[in-house]
């Protein structure tokens, strides 16, 4: 087929003409308006640099650069356990009716998160929620507690919510995984007498290791970009106790019209998940080496 | 290494049930909210089964609430955007799979990665640029934004399934006749289509639950899709948790049974990339 190659260019075309419109420019555009400061209607200047010194100068931004950094770590390594957890039960070789709890506990993962954040925002509320009901009820705790409405629970409680809504992606990744891997290499290690243990760690996680990688590096990404469920629940407060980038971000935009700020900002988050992105793998490629 | 039967016994009717109501709850809870007449909701100690039940609040979400509208609104967008993202990805999949040609490497790289950006940082200048289109508060707006979201994805998929067809059944279409396109259009396309269901239905359900680009492009109710008219329903003076919880029911319905029919095709999907690395 070597003299039809110049059709491979003719096939990607439109797509590369729709993304370079509809992604591409806007992102260089946006790099540009943080260079720029935009006046209420919309016309703009250049200001060089000035953008990032107010937000660099703002400490509600570094806060919100804490509690974002504070979010997507607890949330990737909690989803990480539930979701390795989860896809152990489910591929357990006992295990009656697989297909029916695969499919009830994949649920979480296909609502919205706006659902799910209205839904734990109720389950959540200081009156009527269940969850203080329950804990009443059982005498876990003697009073209410203000799960969203106090700066000590809501970035915990925020984070629960999160877990919830996200441990079914890695659940069906580390499950594709574990069927992947060869039946005899338990067989080989039950022979030598290992544990149940000594097989999960020796057999099971050196199978699992690319996809744990692939799989903790996307989840962080999707954390560190969450705002659905953040802006439903709390909307970032109380006074800035979950405040993360995107909402941030968004608060700059469209509640205090600093257009040119919020650009900065996205850039600063933009350079901020490439740097945890090149650590981490740095960090992976250092323990390869040493094993 | 066969499992112990009291372990199995133990997992089977005591852990895997009970795992399921505690991480069903919330979904469950939600049900339970939107059953309940309004007084009911305020009285504590809570009832956890309702004791009126009624449909009240599924009717008022609908018609009083307007999420009809919502509906339509989210069902035409995230439909076009289905539509258009399925009609160009193809092509491209099918280029990426099949072609080696200059610099088709990086550019299925370059593809991929703008799946991984912060979508933060479109916030601004889509808003800007939207305005200055005139474009805020309709459709081809929303429509744009999801169709650069849905395209690397559907691409990387679907690049999976041509692949899977072996190119025989190509050049047999190219002795036969048929042109480069002729080959794509008649004969590898309607093989793949399985896998072009699937892809559409992914990428309708990206559009489905979208959230955050809707907000910013949508200032009129009547443009409202679903999970920007149910954040609405917070923050004003009274908040509806009843016909709220409906509503949330009822928009999450589609996905649930479009995600629970494509489960093995989700599975699939990450079984091939598990495979392979």
């Amino acid at each position: 087929m070597g003299h039809y190659l110049r059709y491979g260019y003719l096939f990607i075309t439109p797509a590369f003409v729709a993304i370079t419109l509809a992604l591409i420019y806007p992102m260089l555009s946006g790099m540009l308006l943080s260079l720029q400061q935009v006046a209420i209607d919309f016309s703009t200047t250049f200001v060089g640099l000035a953008n990032y010194e107010m937000v660099l100068a703002n400490p509600v931004f570094w806060r919100t650069l804490g509690n974002t950094f504070f979010f997507a770590t607890v949330s990737t390594i909690c989803t990480l356990g539930v979701g390795l957890g989860m896809a152990l039960l489910l591929n357990y070789p006992a295990l009656r009716m697989r297909t029916l709890w695969r499919v009830l506990f994949l649920m979480p993962w296909t609502i919205s998160h706006v659902a799910a954040g209205l839904g734990w925002k109720w389950i959540l509320d200081t009156l009527y929620g269940v969850a203080n009901d329950l804990l009443l009820r059982i005498g876990a705790i003697s009073e209410p507690v203000l799960w969203l409405a106090s700066r000590d629970w809501a970035l915990a409680s925020v984070i629960v919510a999160n877990i919830w809504r996200s441990y079914p992606f890695l659940m069906l990744l580390l499950l594709a995984g574990l069927q992947a891997i060869p039946q005899q290499q338990y067989e080989t290690a039950a022979v030598d007498g290992a544990s149940p243990w000594r097989r999960f760690i020796h057999v099971t996680l050196p199978n699992l290791r690319f996809l744990i990688f692939v799989g903790t590096i996307l989840d962080f990404v999707f954390n560190v970009r969450q705002f659905d469920l953040i802006y439903v629940m709390t909307r970032g407060g109380p006074r800035n106790a979950t405040e993360v980038l995107p909402t941030f971000v968004n608060r700059l935009a469209f509640e205090f019209y600093q257009y040119g700020q919020a650009a900065a900002t996205a850039v600063l988050m933009l350079v901020v998940l490439m740097l945890c992105t090149i650590v981490y793998m740095r960090l992976l490629k250092v323990a390869r080496e040493q094993e | 290494m066969k499992p112990d039967p009291r372990i199995a016994l133990l997992v089977n009717v005591v852990v895997m049930p009970l795992l399921a109501l505690v991480l069903l709850f919330p979904i469950l809870w939600m049900f339970v909210v939107s059953l309940k007449p309004e007084d009911e909701t305020y009285s504590t100690p809570l009832s956890w089964i309702p004791d009126n039940p009624t449909l009240a609040n599924y009717a008022n979400m609908w018609h009083a609430l307007d999420f009809q509208t919502y509906f339509v609104n989210t069902l035409v967008v995230a439909g076009s955007t289905t539509l258009l993202a399925i009609l160009v990805a193809a092509p491209a999949a099918y280029g990426f799979a099949r072609f080696r040609f200059k610099g088709s490497g990086v550019l299925a790289t370059l593809l991929l990665s703008t799946q991984m950006f912060p979508r933060v940082i479109l916030i601004v200048p889509y808003f800007v640029i939207m305005r200055h289109l005139g474009l805020i508060n309709t459709y081809p707006a929303l429509i744009t934004i999801y169709l650069a979201f849905a395209l690397p994805f559907c691409v990387w998929m679907m690049r999976g399934y041509f692949a899977s067809i072996p190119v025989e059944i190509d050049e047999a279409a190219l002795i036969d006749g048929c042109g480069p396109l002729g080959a794509f259009f008649r004969v590898v396309l309607p093989l793949c289509l399985p896998g072009l269901v699937a892809t559409a239905i992914f990428s309708f359900l990206v559009g489905w639950n979208e959230f955050l680009f809707a907000l910013i492009m949508t200032t009129t109710k009547d443009m409202y899709v679903i999970t920007v008219g149910l954040s609405a329903l917070i923050g004003e003076y009274k908040t509806h948790w009843n016909e709220l919880m409906a509503a949330a029911i009822v928009g999450s319905l589609p996905a649930m049974i479009l995600y629970a029919l494509l489960e093995r095709y989700l599975v699939r999907g990450l079984a091939a990339g598990a495979t392979k690395g």
